[in-house]
């Protein structure tokens, strides 16, 4: 009852109310650094596009137009600057290349903290390309359907459904490496 | 009945969109297509992956520091540096120019304040009565103008009229005085004379009786 409204926090927000930016920020800032984590596959760089997506988001909160569900704008950002982040560090690379292995930063503190079977996804999620990453974490990890996925990455239906099915084949091509 | 691709028919499965005709489809397909079987297998590891996920807690940072002067939003901290400073600006240059343009103008009058754009007709209106009480004026002015100097002159022809009867009657007095004057002067003479000439008659008188009588004959004086 006393839980204060999106829009209510991002006006106050606006406004230069820190609480209410820091409450903001408490609220999706778990989702988002899970998401980033499996997109980057280590806790700093992690930590780094978080910080990244935080400041756009703020940059942006004015131009927020209540069209949709917060969450979903939010992820739209979030999409934009996981696509910037990865092209600042590789600007060469195309998106739709093969994925540098990201070395691990974690330290033994962080990889405590991550199982074993959690740690494997997340190599192995550093083997595909970004695109393919970026659906297979809007499908399986954020439960969106292909039409949302669409509207969020801004590619047809099935431009997603085909790079899910490739990121799929990558992935079952790596586990069947590792098992044999 | 349509034949669907393994990967339109993994994206009906994952989202359970499958008719019934599709789903005999899909089955028929996972025992007959092991590269499909083993795709499913995949899809369905994945998803039991991602059930599984624990996620990672937050690491402690400040997202005070995402409110930077550079992430700043438009809101400004001050007024003058709002964005609906240039929009009014603009708008008031605008209005300024239609003002002028439109030959705006505001005047006040006994009558009360007028606002309008062109020239006001009143304007016209107010310069013609201004002409015609002008000269209206001027008629009542040169009427009263000829009434003062009639007056005028009639005030003088009667103070001209007085002061000639009192000259005249003043000289009238005076001739009437110094006629006076003169008879008593003439009287005067008149009696002098008769005196002298009495005294010379009686002198005369006095010389003949002198000549003629002898002293014992003369009168005792």
């Amino acid at each position: 009852m006393f839980e204060k409204t999106d829009e209510q926090l991002i006006q106050r927000a606006i406004a230069g109310n820190q609480r209410a930016w820091s409450k903001l920020v408490r609220r999706y800032q778990a989702r988002l650094y899970n998401y980033a984590w499996r997109m980057c596959g280590n806790g700093d760089d992690a930590m780094d596009l978080l910080q990244d997506i935080f400041i756009s988001v703020f940059r942006n909160l004015p131009g927020y137009r209540q069209q949709g569900s917060f969450e979903g704008w939010l992820y739209r950002i979030a999409h934009r600057r996981c696509v910037e982040f990865f092209r600042r560090r590789k600007p060469t690379d195309s998106l739709q290349g093969e994925a540098e292995q990201v070395c691990s930063g974690d330290g033994p503190a962080r990889r405590h903290e991550v199982s074993s079977t959690q740690h494997k996804l997340l190599q192995s999620l550093q083997h595909l390309p970004l695109e393919q990453r970026l659906v297979v974490e809007l499908k399986f990890f954020n439960q969106l359907t292909f039409d949302d996925i669409a509207a969020q990455l801004n590619i047809s239906s099935n431009t997603a459904k085909s790079r899910l099915y490739a990121g799929l084949s990558k992935l079952k091509g790596l586990w069947e490496t590792d098992h044999a | 009945m349509h034949k669907l691709t393994n990967e339109q028919l993994l994206a009906l499965w994952l989202e359970d969109k499958l008719t019934p005709s599709q789903r005999t489809q899909f089955e028929q397909r996972c025992t007959s297509d092991p590269a499909f079987s083993s795709m499913l297998a995949a899809t369905r590891a994945m998803a039991a992956a991602a059930d599984e996920f624990a996620p990672m807690s937050v690491p402690h940072w400040d997202p005070g520091l995402c409110m930077t002067p550079k992430a700043v939003t438009s809101k400004p901290s001050v007024w003058w540096q709002g964005a609906w400073l240039p929009l009014g600006a603009m708008a008031m240059s605008a209005l300024a120019m239609v003002l002028s343009l439109t030959n705006f103008s505001i005047h006040q009058s006994d009558a009360g304040l007028v606002i309008g754009f062109a020239k006001p007709a009143s304007e016209v209106a107010i310069l013609a009565e201004v002409d015609t009480r002008l000269a209206a004026h001027k008629a009542a002015l040169e009427a009263v103008s000829g009434q003062y100097l009639l007056a005028l002159q009639e005030q003088q022809a009667k103070a001209n009229a007085t002061l000639t009867a009192y000259l005249l009657e003043t000289s009238r007095e005076q001739r009437r005085e110094d006629f006076a004057e003169l008879v008593q002067f003439i009287n005067q003479q008149r009696a002098d004379d008769q005196l002298f000439v009495a005294r010379q008659l009686k002198r005369l008188q006095q010389n003949l009786l002198d000549d003629v009588l002898t002293p014992a004959e003369q009168p005792i004086k």
